[in-house]
């Protein structure tokens, strides 16, 4: 290949975006991805037992699906083979009593199920989601849109003289809400309460986060409006249909490639990338990094000369909480002993928002949560390609897990000096886990086949950017969020240097597989 | 019976706006349902005679340095306001038996650092001089009505003084949690641990966004300014403000409970008292008072503004608090050092970690197993508040359940605070028996305010939050009390709102109240 015009770095679905969409602008492209595949978060494998297709980290792509990436992509992807199974009941919720309730993606179905939880939850429910929907513009500009940019001040102004000033500010008092101040204040059901207040977990904030309400009111916006959808056959099937679009419009894709450095050229440009094995690669336009911070500034541009401020900005970047995932091979499908979830895309397990909060502020000590929020996904339900005939997967996933593990909330399980995961400190957890799970199904033990732990560690272990094993790119609060995400000094997605450019999910609009700063940094390099 | 403005409550707020109308000439009358005049400023002999307690407020600094002070400062000393000066003004002591704490004395201060680690020394110092720059934009920002004419040109002489990126720096600063902005500036967790304290005081635990700023601006104005304790009790405040009121022809109507704010047109036209009597206010009535207190039960038949009154009856207080007052024979012999005895403020809070599992207790309503516990000497500032050689300490426990639904640590049992108060005063007096062995046998008496009876005492307390509201982010600046009415006015023409619950916040500083009298008297 000829030299390229732009070499990006990684290979997560920001990457690919990009990478996807910059070939479509008749620029050559080269990927390079120093593990012996492409996907960042995105991997499905045989993990457990042969025949059984699992997501091992991400799965849901509710955010893709509805991203403006997917609408500029989705008829070359599926013309590669791309294709998304559905329920009806993305999401629910399971007490530890066996209470449980289940939304569908019929909004005013999920008004009258709230309702029969408490009178008044339903409306308020209506209330909430259409909300989002009449504040979709502003709301999706904010949390999608590039925001030091000319449509977003002037979005801002024509809102500002729409609304007038006291509705804007309204609109921004309700936008930093808690989930617990919302949830408590407007829902009388604790069975409401505990179907939203874990999804905060699932943005990277706890209940009690600034903002964390209006995050959980687009899920639940989003949840109706798209599901909980997966991608056939698993996650791999929609690395295959990037690789084959990207080949499609003249790119490479480099696996196994791992990039050391950024090249410095003349007149304080970089020239393109050198390799491990001293290779070098020259990029006539531009190198652009979907890495994290960490990565980008101590290692990639380590030999450039930085801006003052700018290496105590990278010191201080903060990685938010690890995750657990924990996968299951069944020999048949799980009986529920509540009735009703079997067709559930997105089952949490949690004691309710008081069990959310307690979880998520162990795991923010360091401490293994005594009743860990869990996530139980039934990719089975969806996607029957996935395992045998009338076998089952579970794909559950923890998402308040410690980086660095100072006790046990519990007091049982007994903590390395050193404060890292170990193999028997992750098997114990996940034993813990198992349990709270077997409560629920009928004779677990019988149909259980195999399983499969990722602690934090491991998933850093099979990709860098996870840092304690963080999925989110970096701690998620509002003052690493949005105009400060990564730095304060950042601003849309630049550097320093000015053809390096930085993508995924450290940086505007964050974490999720939305694509959204790959999509946006191929917008402005058209 | 007329006047031009009727004050519905009698802290300090709703008595510095009287103060200040009335030196503009405006008839004001105040009207107050207890039978002492000061809301959360109250002094009194709780625990054994001669040994006088500040019951909830203590500190006056904000109040001392405010520019309501620079502008009504002279009368009220006439009237008898006086300070006492704390020039070591709080600490945090540590198991280890080291402590950490900020005195009026920027050197000394460094040098303590530098006991923790060469780089915190270094650190201290850049935050001093990084206070010294933000300190006239913030505190503009903190004195100004929210929002203003006047934050244009502030902003404005900011960005020439500091340039954009100290702007956006400052707005990041203005949403950190404590844990980011101690994180990125000091390495020793003790150091963190003493700062971070002062978040709790807001409803900041260290992971809350917006709680930075605080722990902050009381570190570095406590280095500049010191704090100041009221001389003889937190009350001489008020009885010079009542005082000075009286002189400039204002009344006080106390044992006055007002049930109903009074209108016509639409129009706030007076109030009518719980004893059927009737007073009328041609300019404005200013309720001193919660805004849950003032929609949901005042303004008989709501606002007129439906939404509104929903989120003014929203408003969210913060977590309850309990006092122990108690009259002892000396201060406590405090095992890190007998130079801790001469601080204004301790607090037994020894890591972030136990102040942020401190706040997810309470939240869930549990009695925190080991909660945080604010202890001020008073005496070591000001001895005239307790007989020769006798002292009080002034117990603060922060970050409480309202309604109690288990115990963190499953000892106590029960819901009732009435029942469980004294044995949960007992564990707050254990843990600072482990900082202070020997301290139990010299209690003289002790006086064991719950939550409930914070909001015994005054309904403003709403169960036993003393802030007059959370200060999370959507409940501050342009959002306090409610986006949208952030300036005082209320949906009810002639209807104003002061107090803790709006514009700037808690803190005994007679912010709303100057500024909304200052409005008025334009």
């Amino acid at each position: 290949m000829a030299d390229p015009d732009y070499v990006i770095v990684g290979s997560g679905i920001n990457a690919l975006v990009c990478a996807a969409l910059l070939g479509r602008q008749g620029k050559r492209v080269l990927l390079v991805e120093r593990n012996d595949r492409i996907g960042g978060c995105i991997r499905s494998e045989e993990i457990t037992a042969p025949g059984y297709v699992h997501d091992v980290m991400a799965t849901t792509f509710v955010l893709f699906i509805t991203s403006p990436a997917y609408a500029a992509l989705a008829a070359d992807l599926g013309r590669h083979g791309l294709e998304f199974c559905h329920t009806d009941h993305p999401s629910g919720v399971l007490l530890p009593d066996g209470r449980s309730a289940v939304i569908s993606m019929k909004r005013v179905a999920n008004g009258a199920a709230l309702d029969q939880l408490a009178s008044g939850d339903g409306a308020q429910h209506l209330a909430d989601v259409g909300g989002v929907e009449r504040n979709a513009p502003l709301l999706f500009a904010l949390l999608g849109g590039q925001l030091w940019s000319w449509p977003t001040a002037k979005l801002l102004a024509q809102e500002a003289w729409r609304r007038g000033p006291r509705q804007l500010a309204r609109f921004f008092g309700e936008a930093l809400t808690p989930a617990r101040t919302w949830l408590e204040a407007n829902y009388q059901s604790d069975v409401a309460q505990a179907l939203w207040a874990p999804w905060v977990l699932h943005t990277g904030l706890g209940p009690e986060s600034a903002y964390s309400a209006q995050m959980a009111k687009v899920i639940a916006f989003a949840l109706e409006a798209a599901g909980a959808p997966i991608v056939k056959g698993g996650g791999q099937k929609l690395l295959d249909a990037f690789a084959a679009l990207i080949a499609e419009t003249g790119g490479e894709i480099r696996t196994g490639a791992d990039v050391v450095s950024v090249l410095a050229g003349s007149g304080g440009v970089a020239r393109g990338v050198q390799l491990a094995d001293g290779s070098e690669i020259i990029a006539k336009s531009g190198v652009i990094c979907s890495v994290t911070p960490t990565q980008l500034y101590e290692r990639l541009l380590q030999s450039f000369d930085k801006p003052q401020g700018l290496a105590d900005e990278v010191r201080n970047y903060r990685y938010g909480k690890g995750n657990f995932q924990l996968h299951y091979a069944l020999k048949a499908k799980p009986r529920w002993l509540s009735p009703g979830l079997d067709k559930v895309a997105l089952l949490h397990l949690t004691p309710g928002l008081d069990g959310v909060s307690k979880a998520a502020n162990e795991a923010e000590r360091g401490m293994l949560p005594e009743v860990p929020t869990i996530c139980v996904g039934q990719p089975h339900a969806l996607d029957p390609s996935r395992c045998p005939e009338g076998a089952a997967i579970l794909w559950l996933q923890l998402p308040e897990a410690p980086r660095h593990i100072k006790g046990d909330a519990a007091g049982k399980i007994a903590v390395p000096a050193d404060g890292a995961w170990s193999e028997a400190v992750r098997e114990a957890y996940a034993d813990r886990v198992e349990a709270i799970l077997a409560h629920h199904i009928t004779d677990f033990a019988s149909i259980k086949l195999a399983r499969r732990a990722y602690s934090p560690a491991d998933l850093q272990a099979m990709n860098v950017n996870l840092v304690g094993g963080d999925p989110y790119g970096g701690f998620c609060g509002l003052d690493q969020s949005f105009l400060w995400r990564p730095f304060k000094s950042s601003v849309n997605h630049r550097t320093f240097i000015r053809n390096v450019y930085h993508i995924g999910a450290s940086t505007h609009p964050g974490a999720g597989l939305g694509g959204g700063s790959g999509f946006m940094l191929a917008q402005a390099l058209r | 019976m007329n006047y031009d403005a009727i004050i519905v409550g009698s802290g300090h707020n709703g008595l510095a706006a009287a103060v200040h109308l009335a030196r503009q000439g405006w008839k004001v009358g105040v009207f107050e349902r207890n039978k002492v005049a000061g809301g959360a400023v109250q002094t009194r002999e709780v625990t054994l005679p001669g040994f006088r307690h500040d019951l909830f407020a203590m500190n006056l600094g904000l109040f001392a340095g405010s520019p309501f002070m620079r502008a009504h400062g002279e009368a009220l000393t006439r009237h008898g306001l006086a300070f006492a000066g704390a020039g070591d003004c709080f600490a945090t002591p540590f198991a280890d038996g080291s402590w950490f704490g900020v005195s009026m004395d920027k050197e000394k201060n460094i040098a303590r650092a530098q006991s923790f680690s060469a780089k915190d020394a270094e650190a201290w110092r850049n935050l001093s001089d990084r206070f010294g720059r933000d300190a006239p934009h913030i505190f503009a920002l903190l004195g100004s009505p929210m929002p203003s004419r006047d934050l244009l040109p502030l902003g404005w002489k900011a960005w020439r003084a500091q340039g954009a990126a100290w702007i956006i720096d400052t707005l990041k600063l203005l949403v950190s949690s404590p844990r980011a902005f101690l994180d990125q500036t000091f390495d020793s967790e003790k150091i963190k641990a003493t700062l971070a304290a002062w978040g709790l005081h807001l409803d900041f635990a260290p992971d809350i966004a917006g709680g930075a700023l605080f722990p902050y601006l009381e570190a570095m104005a406590d280095q500049s300014f010191g704090m100041a304790l009221g001389k003889g009790g937190a009350d001489v405040m008020i009885k010079a403000l009542t005082s000075y009121l009286k002189e400039l022809g204002g009344e006080i109507h106390l044992d006055a409970e007002v049930l109903r704010i009074d209108r016509s047109a639409g129009r706030a036209t007076g109030v009518t008292l719980a004893d059927g009597r009737q007073f009328q206010a041609t300019r404005a009535v200013i309720a001193n008072a919660l805004p849950q207190a003032v929609f949901g039960r005042l303004l008989d038949g709501g606002s007129g503004d439906a939404e509104t009154d929903r989120r003014m009856k929203a408003f969210r207080p913060g977590p309850g608090t309990m006092m122990i007052h108690v009259a002892c024979d000396g201060l406590p012999d405090w095992t890190a050092g007998d130079e801790l005895k001469r601080f204004a403020y301790l607090h037994l809070a020894p890591s972030l970690d136990m102040m942020s599992r401190v706040y997810h207790e309470a939240l869930a309503g549990l009695l925190p197993a080991e909660p945080v516990v604010v202890v001020g000497q008073p005496t070591a500032i000001d001895s005239s508040r307790a007989p020769d050689g006798k002292h009080i300490l002034w117990l603060q426990v922060r970050v409480l359940p309202a309604e109690i639904r288990g115990d963190g640590k499953s000892e106590i049992t029960g819901t009732d605070w009435d029942q469980n108060k004294e044995a949960y005063a007992d564990r707050v007096l254990a843990i600072l028996e482990t900082y202070a062995p020997g301290f139990g046998a010299k209690i003289l008496g002790r006086a064991v305010f719950s939550p409930i009876d914070l909001e015994r005492e005054n309904p403003n307390l709403l169960g036993g939050d003393n802030l007059g509201g959370s200060h999370h982010l959507s409940q501050n600046f342009l959002f306090r009390p409610a986006p949208g009415w952030s300036r005082y006015k209320t949906p009810v023409p002639g209807l104003y709102l002061v107090g803790a619950s709006t514009w700037p916040g808690a803190g005994v500083g007679a912010g709303s109240g100057f500024m909304l009298a200052k409005m008025l008297s334009k």
